[in-house]
């Protein structure tokens, strides 16, 4: 047999079997040649099983095409669905937003009414009155200041919900803000007869880098709620430093006051929550001085508990602490023991004038007297008094001095004259000392030249003198203006042939 | 005395008629900020207080006034937390104390000039 390769036919076909059925089949015919004849070879291929794996598959994509319309369908409704939540979170986010611009405007329009409702009370209690005139006006007054309490607060507690309040992480005394938190309260607990005390471990370093803003009006919040909740006793304040790696500042703020329940602790710092009702209706407030206190230490990524025994102390109630865990980055590893040791020394009779930085006269420094001869000096000062003290001791150092009340007179000054130092107030009317030394130093590019600004500041933070120094300043004395200081600084930047020893 | 006029000797370096002369500018001072601070309080203006209160704080430590300093740095301590509540209090302490210091200042120029 010899195939002449000519496949003549190649396709499916159903044949019925002899019992009926029917059977789908390929037929092939090919033309092969048998012994020198040409004939016709026809096979059928039973494809049964093929076919009905053909129709499987055929079914399974009909299927298949048909989930994934579903799919498709579902998709595109759910694409709507996030669509229309995402509207609805904008629309909630942009509602809440409203509400808290609403509120802190709202909070701000009614406080300055009622600074002047106080104000005017005030003034007019201090004329004279009848004895009935006196209760009725002190009941306003009394009245005015429980409402900008509730004002004050929901005014920081939208501030927070807006997003509006920023975290600072600046370099700060931290006994600084602890004694103006003090200050603060030292009349309000005198007059309640309590004792208001601050322990501070001696490990504590003497500056730290957090917020100090935030920092204060935590602990205005803890101790102004002790102050109003203790009637008898005493209100701690303690701070240490905890955990190996010491960066983590503990605050804890304790009274002896009327304490919480253990069943309101959990809830005491939700928004709008007091212990019980009693509470609100016998102390008032709005509830919010801890939650905004909460609120500031979790963005400070601190955290805070309460702590209040079941039990009654010995003096006054059962006592409420509220222990604070701050992480702060320490910038002087100087223990605060040396300001402590200044500040126990102020408050057991020495004068406390000598912590804004007056210090006992040193030697005198009459031998430095001309060191600025010949030499001429831009004083930048609006208040009359420093001015005037400080032309002359300038002058007394021999400087010719001239003087320009504000920074824009100043930069004026600096224009039409050369100088060869400039001592800058901070604070000024019309152009503050910033400003004018920025100006200044942007003259001195296009001049070529560089005078040595010296700040006189009574700002006390370094991170305030690192901006005086950021605006381009080169330096800076503290105020009140002392002699010596203002002479060590001078000696810095005058030529030093000059300095007569 | 509500302040120590020897620190004040020294701060002007031991110059009577300057000194003589910064008392009497504070004088003045007292009573304009005074009542630009009363005025602040009055409208709930925290940084008008500041600045007023500020301005009187150098002076005041240079003279070694104390009491009115310790209470000039409270106040400035209430505007800059914009917490005005006790500021009329503060505030008629510190006139007080101002008032006393002006009687001081007339008593310490009247002994200078006989």
């Amino acid at each position: 047999m010899r195939d002449l390769g000519q496949g003549l036919d190649n396709s499916d076909h159903v044949i019925r079997r002899a019992d009926g059925t029917q059977v789908p089949v390929l037929k092939s015919a090919r033309s092969v040649t048998i012994k020198g004849h040409e004939k016709l070879l026809e096979t059928f291929v039973d494809i049964s099983a093929h076919k009905q794996l053909e129709a499987a598959l055929e079914a399974r994509t009909r299927e298949l095409e048909g989930a994934k319309t579903s799919l498709e369908r579902n998709a595109a409704y759910l694409s709507q669905v996030i669509e229309r939540l995402k509207q609805a979170q904008d629309d909630a986010d942009r509602a809440n937003r409203a509400k808290s611009d609403f509120l802190a405007k709202m909070s701000h329009e009614i406080r300055t009414p009622m600074n002047a409702i106080i104000g005017m009370t005030d003034l007019v209690l201090s004329t004279e009155l009848s004895q009935q005139q006196r209760e009725y006006l002190l009941i306003v007054l009394q009245s005015g200041e429980n409402l900008l309490d509730v004002i004050n607060d929901i005014l920081d507690f939208s501030k927070i919900e807006a997003g509006k309040i920023k975290i600072e992480n600046v370099e700060f005394s931290l006994i600084e803000v602890l004694r103006a938190v003090e200050n603060l309260f030292g009349m309000r607990v005198k007059e309640k007869g309590l004792i208001l005390e601050t322990h501070i471990d001696p490990c504590v370093p003497e500056r730290v880098m957090s917020d100090p803003t935030r920092l204060r009006q935590i602990l205005v919040n803890l101790i102004g709620n002790s102050v109003k909740f203790t009637e008898e006793g005493r209100i701690t304040l303690r701070v240490e430093l905890e955990g190996n790696e010491q960066t983590l500042l503990h605050l804890s703020v304790s009274d002896t006051g009327i304490g919480i329940p253990p069943d309101a602790q959990s809830r005491i710092f939700d928004s709008f929550a007091q212990a019980d009702d009693t509470t609100s209706r016998r102390y008032g407030g709005t509830g919010l001085g801890t939650t905004i206190s909460r609120q500031l230490i979790e963005l400070m990524e601190g955290t805070i508990s309460v702590h209040s025994p079941a039990n009654t102390s010995k003096v006054g109630g059962p006592g409420t602490t509220f222990d604070i865990v701050l992480p702060v980055t320490i910038s002087q590893r100087k223990p605060f023991v040396s300001q402590k040791q200044a500040v126990d020394e102020s408050q057991a009779g020495q004068s406390s004038v000598e912590d804004v930085g007056i210090q006992p006269n040193r030697e005198p420094s009459s031998h430095f007297d001309g060191i600025g001869l010949g030499k001429k000096l831009l004083l930048v000062e609006d208040n009359k008094f420093n001015a005037i003290l400080a032309v002359a001791l300038f002058r007394k150092l021999g400087f010719e001095v001239v003087t320009a009340t504000n920074g824009q007179l100043a930069v004026e000054a600096y224009k039409s004259d050369t100088f060869d130092l400039v001592f800058m107030d901070v604070f000024m009317p019309v152009k503050d000392g910033f400003l004018a030394t920025e100006e200044i130093r942007d003259f001195e590019r296009s001049a070529g030249r560089h005078t040595p600004i010296i700040a006189m500041t009574a700002l006390a933070s370094d991170a305030d003198r690192q901006r005086c120094l950021d605006a381009g300043m080169d330096d800076y004395v503290s105020k009140p203006i002392r002699k010596d200081e203002l002479t060590d600084c001078i000696i810095k930047y005058v030529a030093s042939d000059s300095v007569i020893q | 005395m509500q302040f120590d006029y020897n620190r004040l000797l020294t701060a002007t370096d031991g110059d009577e008629d300057l000194a003589k002369e910064l008392m009497m500018i504070l004088e003045t001072q007292f009573v304009d900020q005074l009542t630009n601070a009363e005025r602040a309080v009055a409208e709930g203006d925290c940084r008008q207080l500041h600045l007023a209160i500020h301005t009187l704080r150098a002076p005041l430590a240079t003279i070694g006034a104390t009491p009115a300093l310790e209470l000039a740095q409270a106040l400035e301590a209430l505007a800059n937390s914009s917490d005005l509540l006790n500021a009329h209090t503060l505030l008629g302490k510190l006139r007080k104390e101002l008032e006393q210091l002006t009687a001081d200042f007339v008593t310490i120029r009247g002994v200078m000039t006989t």
